[in-house]
C-alpha cells in the first residue's frame, strides 16, 4: 500500500519538473523590448490624462504637431507639422500638416483631427488642459492646414504642443466610442474607457493591452507612414519595487529598469552585461509652506519660511541622492532660460535660521507636520529626502512630524490646500520659465501652485505681482530674463517655497539596447528610437 | 448530534457576524477625514454647487448615514459594490482580477505550509532531540521571524537570478498571453485551457512567491505540529498502544496525529484569512497584482468604496474559512460529535 502511493508521488514530482523545463524553452522570432517600471496611471485617455506612464505611451502610439530632438530639448522639430508661422500680434498661429500621414487603421489624418482632438483636450477640462488655456479656438483652413487663434499671446505655445494631451487622436473613432469636443464634453464626453483597450494615433506603435497594474502592450502599427521602429513589440512590466526591478534586469527578464534609485548605480555598473544612463533632470523638488495661518501656523509667516531655507542642508541632500544631483538656486530648474545658476543658491546659514525664527517669534523652534508623497520617483527616494529635512530643520528647534502619504492622498491635500508644509515635485509642462509663473500668486480668478500654499493677490507683495505681469508678456529677451532674475531673487528673500534638489534620473539597460534610452523631458523613455545589438 | 446540526447552527452563527462585519466596514471607511466629493470630482466641477449636488444625490451622500449604510447594504446584496475611485471600475470587476491571485497564491502558501510544516513537525516530534530536530527546528525560527521581504529579495536573488530554478516577478512571463479566464487562476485556468506550458509557467512564478509568503505559517505550523505531538506522544494511550505490539508508524500516524492534528487546524483556519489580506509586502516585490497590494493602495489613496469592499470580500473569506475548520472539527474532534 505504502509502496504504490510513493510511487504515485515521485510520478508527479517528475511531472511537475519535466513541466518546468518543457515550459522554458519558447522559440522567440519576435523582437520583443521589455521595459520593468512603476505604474502610475490616471488616465489613459489624452485628453485627461497627466501622468509618466499615459505619456510614454501616448509618444509611441500618437503624434504631436512638433516634437524635441533625439536627445534634447531645443530646437522643436516638425513632427505633425512641416512648417509653421505666427501673425505679427502673436495672436495667430497657422501650421501646415504632412500629407502622406495616416492613422493605425488606415485613415488619413487631417486637420479635423487636429482641431477634434485639440479642441476636445481644451473642453473636457481634464488635469492637463490649463495648457490649451491661451488656446480660444482651433480650425481646418484646408485638409492640411490648422489654424490656432490665441485667446492671449503665449510665446510658450510650442512648447506647450508636445505634451501628451496634444497627440492627435483619429476623430472618427473616437466619436463613434462616445467622444466630443463640444463646449460640454466634461459632462458629455463618454470615450475615456476606449483608451484603456486601445489607442486610434498615428504614432510606430498601437496599444493592444492595458491590464491595471500588471503590464501594457504596445505592437507596431502596421500601417505607420514612416520608417518602422525595430521592435516588434514592447512590453511596460510593472514592477513596483526597485530593489525587484534591478532583480528583473540582472536575469534577464527586462531589458529596462525605470527609476532606478542612486544607491543602485554601482552595483548595477558592476554587473558585466548592465549599464546605467544617468542625465540631469529638470524636475523640481521643493518644499511648499501654506500662508494661510490656521493652516501654516508659523510657517505662514515669511521669516519662518526663509529660516527653513536658511536650515537646510543642501549639500547633504544633493549627496544623500546623487553627485550628478543639482541643487536648484530658484523654482526655475538650472539650465532653463534666465535661470540663476548653481552659486547663486542660498548657502545654508543656521545661526541666520535661528536669528529669522527668533525675529518672527519663535526662539525655541515649534512642532508641525508634514504630509508628503512617499514614493521613489525617477530614482528618487521621498522618504529619505523627508528624513533628511526633518533632521536638518531639528538642528533649529522645528520638530516636523512626518506624514507619509499615498499619491492621491497626497495630492488631494496639496490642491486643496489643506497641509501646513509639505514636500513637492515639479516636472515642467513646458520647457520656458513661463511655467514657473505657477508658482507666484495667480492673476484674478485663475489658479496655479501658488493658490495651494494660499498665496493670493489678496495676501501677495505688490512688487511680485508687478515682477509677474511683466515677464508674462515682454517679447525682448534681456528685458525679460530681468524680470525673471527679479522674480528669483523675491522668492529666495520672501516666497512660500524651499527648492531644494534638482536630482540626477538614471535609467538602467542591458549593454544591448541601442539608442538615447531615456529623453530629458521628463525622463521619458521614447521606445520608437530603440534597438537591439544583434 | 448530528452533522445537519452542527452545521446548521454553525451556518446561522455566521449571520450576524457578517452584519456586523459590514457595520464595521462601513463605519471604518467613513471615519476617513477626506471629502468623497473632493476625492470623485474633478476640481474644476468641485466649485460647481450643481454638479456637488447633483453627485451627492446619485451617491445617496445627502442622506443621514444610517441611510447611507442601508442604501449601500441594499446595493451589496445585490452584488453592486460600487465604483473605486482608484481604478475607475466597478469593486466587483477589481474583485474578480485581484482576489483569484491572492487566493492562488495564499492557497499554495497554505499547501507548502502544511506539506513541510506537519512534515518537518512530526520529523522533529518523532526524533526529538537529533540532528533532524534541530535542523527542522532552525528552520521553522527562521520561518517565523525573517522578514518577509528580506527572504523575498534573497529568494529572488539566490533561485531565480542566480539559479534560474524558479521564474521570477509576476504571475506569468512577460511573452505570454494568460489563458482564457475561467476561475482568474492562472494555474487552473492554464489547466482547464489545456495550455501546459503556461501551467508550468505559472506555477514556476508561484512556487517562491508563496513559500515566501507561507514562510511564517509553515514555522508556525511546525512549531505547533511538534509540542503537539510531542505531548500527544507522552501521553498513557501511546503507551498503551505500543504495548499492545502495534506498529510505530500507527502509533504515530493514526493515534498521536489524530489528536495533534487539532491545534494545527486552528492555526490553518486563522493563517489562510491572514495570508489572503497580508500578502502586501510578497505582492509587491514579486508584482503579483492581488488584493494585498489593492486594500493597501485603497486605504492610502481614501478610496472609501474600495476600501468597504475589499475589508468585506477579505471578511467573508474569513468567515468562510472558518466554518469550513468548524466542520473539520467535527470530523477530527470526536468530543464534539458527542456533545
Amino acid at each position: 500500500m505504502i509502496q504504490k502511493y510513493r510511487l504515485i508521488l515521485l510520478l508527479l514530482v517528475l511531472a511537475v519538473f519535466g513541466l518546468l523545463i518543457g515550459g522554458i524553452s519558447t522559440a522567440q522570432e519576435e523582437k520583443v523590448l521589455v521595459v520593468g517600471y512603476v505604474e502610475s496611471v490616471d488616465s489613459m485617455d489624452p485628453a485627461r490624462a497627466y501622468s509618466f506612464t499615459p505619456f510614454t505611451i501616448f509618444r509611441a502610439a500618437y503624434q504631436t504637431l512638433v516634437w524635441f530632438p533625439p536627445d534634447g530639448l531645443t530646437p522643436l522639430q516638425p513632427d505633425l507639422a512641416t512648417s509653421w508661422e505666427t501673425s505679427e500680434d502673436g495672436m495667430t498661429y497657422t501650421f501646415h500638416l504632412r500629407d502622406d500621414v495616416v492613422f493605425s487603421n488606415g485613415d488619413s489624418l487631417t486637420a479635423d483631427d487636429v482641431v477634434f482632438s485639440f479642441t476636445r483636450f481644451k473642453n473636457v477640462h481634464g488635469n492637463g488642459s490649463f495648457l490649451a488655456d491661451s488656446i480660444g479656438s482651433v480650425e481646418a483652413v484646408d485638409d492640411y492646414t490648422v489654424q490656432i487663434n490665441m485667446s492671449a499671446p503665449d510665446p510658450a505655445l510650442l512648447n506647450k504642443l508636445v505634451f501628451g494631451g496634444m497627440s492627435v487622436v483619429n476623430a472618427d473613432i473616437i466619436r463613434a466610442a462616445g467622444g466630443t469636443d463640444a463646449a460640454d464634453a466634461e459632462t458629455t464626453d463618454a470615450a475615456e474607457q476606449f483608451f484603456y483597450s486601445g489607442s486610434a494615433g498615428s504614432g510606430p506603435y498601437i496599444l493592444e493591452h492595458y491590464e491595471k497594474d500588471v503590464e501594457m502592450v504596445l505592437v507596431r502599427n502596421e500601417n505607420y507612414w514612416g520608417e518602422a521602429p525595430y521592435f516588434d513589440r514592447v512590453i511596460f512590466t510593472n514592477i513596483p519595487e526597485a530593489s525587484a526591478r534591478k532583480l528583473a534586469l540582472e536575469s534577464g527578464d527586462i531589458d529596462i529598469a525605470t527609476g532606478i534609485t542612486p544607491d543602485q548605480i554601482a552595483p548595477i555598473e558592476d554587473t558585466p552585461g548592465l549599464s546605467v544612463f544617468q542625465a540631469a533632470s529638470l524636475d523640481m523638488h521643493y518644499l511648499a509652506m501654506n500662508r494661510n495661518p490656521d493652516k501654516g501656523g508659523p510657517l505662514s509667516d515669511p521669516l519662518v519660511e526663509q529660516a527653513v531655507r536658511y536650515a537646510l542642508d543642501y549639500e547633504g541632500l544633493r549627496l544623500l541622492n546623487s553627485p550628478s544631483a543639482i541643487t536648484p538656486p530658484s523654482m526655475i530648474p538650472v539650465g532653463f532660460f534666465a535661470a540663476f545658476t548653481p552659486d547663486q543658491g542660498i548657502k545654508r546659514d543656521l545661526d541666520r535660521a535661528r536669528e529669522l525664527l527668533t525675529e518672527a517669534g519663535y526662539p525655541d523652534g515649534f512642532e508641525v507636520d508634514m504630509v508628503y508623497w512617499s514614493t521613489t520617483n525617477q530614482g528618487v527616494n521621498f522618504d529619505t529626502n523627508a528624513q533628511k529635512i526633518q533632521a536638518d530643520l531639528a538642528e533649529v528647534g522645528i520638530t516636523l512630524n512626518l506624514e507619509p502619504s499615498s499619491f492621491d492622498g497626497w495630492i488631494e491635500r496639496y490642491r486643496a490646500g489643506d497641509f501646513a508644509i509639505t514636500m513637492a515635485i515639479w516636472g515642467p509642462d513646458w520647457v520656458d520659465p513661463s511655467n514657473y509663473l505657477s508658482f507666484v500668486p495667480a492673476v484674478g480668478d485663475s489658479v496655479t501652485v501658488a493658490n495651494r500654499v494660499s498665496w493670493t493677490e489678496a495676501n501677495a507683495d505688490p512688487e511680485i505681482l508687478e515682477l509677474r505681469d511683466a515677464a508674462a508678456v515682454e517679447p525682448n529677451s534681456d528685458l525679460r530674463a530681468e524680470d525673471y532674475a527679479g522674480i528669483q531673487t523675491y522668492w529666495q528673500e520672501k516666497g512660500p517655497w524651499a527648492p531644494f534638489l534638482q536630482p540626477a534620473q538614471q535609467i538602467a539597460y542591458r549593454d544591448d539596447i541601442l539608442g538615447p534610452v531615456m529623453h530629458p523631458f521628463w525622463g521619458l523613455v521614447d521606445v520608437r528610437l530603440l534597438s537591439r545589438a544583434e | 448530534m448530528s452533522i445537519h446540526l452542527y452545521l446548521a447552527r454553525r451556518a446561522v452563527l455566521t449571520i450576524p457576524l457578517i452584519i456586523g462585519i459590514t457595520l464595521v466596514a462601513f463605519l471604518i471607511a467613513n471615519a476617513l477625514p477626506a471629502d468623497p466629493v473632493s476625492v470623485f470630482l474633478p476640481q474644476s466641477a468641485q466649485n460647481k454647487p450643481e454638479i456637488v449636488e447633483a453627485f451627492r444625490r446619485e451617491w445617496g451622500l445627502d442622506k443621514p448615514l444610517p441611510e447611507q449604510y442601508l442604501t449601500w447594504l441594499g446595493n451589496l446584496l445585490r452584488g453592486n459594490m460600487g465604483i473605486s475611485i482608484k481604478t475607475r471600475r466597478p469593486i466587483a470587476e477589481d474583485m474578480r482580477q485581484f482576489l483569484p491571485a491572492t487566493i492562488e497564491l495564499a492557497t499554495a502558501s497554505i499547501v507548502f505550509g502544511l506539506i513541510i510544516g506537519i512534515g518537518s513537525g512530526v520529523a522533529s516530534a518523532v526524533w526529538r532531540g537529533s540532528f533532524v530536530d534541530y535542523v527542522a527546528r532552525t528552520v521553522a525560527l527562521i520561518g517565523v521571524s525573517f522578514p518577509v521581504f528580506v527572504l523575498a529579495l534573497l529568494g529572488l536573488l539566490i533561485f531565480h537570478v542566480q539559479l534560474g530554478w524558479v521564474a521570477g516577478h509576476g504571475r506569468l512571463d512577460v511573452t505570454l498571453d494568460n489563458p482564457p479566464t475561467v476561475t482568474g487562476m492562472l494555474t487552473v485556468d492554464s489547466m482547464l485551457a489545456g495550455e501546459w506550458d503556461t501551467f508550468a509557467n505559472a506555477v514556476s512564478h508561484l512556487i517562491l512567491p508563496s513559500l515566501v509568503l507561507g514562510s511564517y505559517t509553515t514555522g508556525l505550523i511546525a512549531r505547533i505540529t511538534r509540542s503537539s505531538l510531542l505531548e500527544e506522544l507522552g501521553a498513557d494511550y501511546i503507551r498503551t498502544a505500543r504495548a499492545k505490539g502495534l506498529n510505530e508508524r500507527v502509533v504515530i500516524l493514526r493515534h498521536g496525529m489524530s489528536n495533534a492534528l487539532i491545534p494545527v487546524v486552528t492555526i490553518i483556519g486563522l493563517s489562510y484569512g491572514s495570508l489572503l489580506a497580508g500578502a502586501v509586502l510578497t505582492e509587491s516585490i514579486f508584482a503579483w497584482p492581488g488584493i494585498g497590494r489593492y486594500a493597501f493602495l485603497a486605504s492610502t489613496s481614501q478610496d472609501f468604496p474600495a476600501i468597504m469592499g475589499v475589508s468585506m470580500v477579505i471578511a467573508l473569506i474569513y468567515v468562510g474559512v472558518n466554518f469550513v475548520v468548524d466542520i473539520l472539527y467535527f470530523f477530527i474532534d470526536p468530543r464534539i460529535r458527542a456533545t
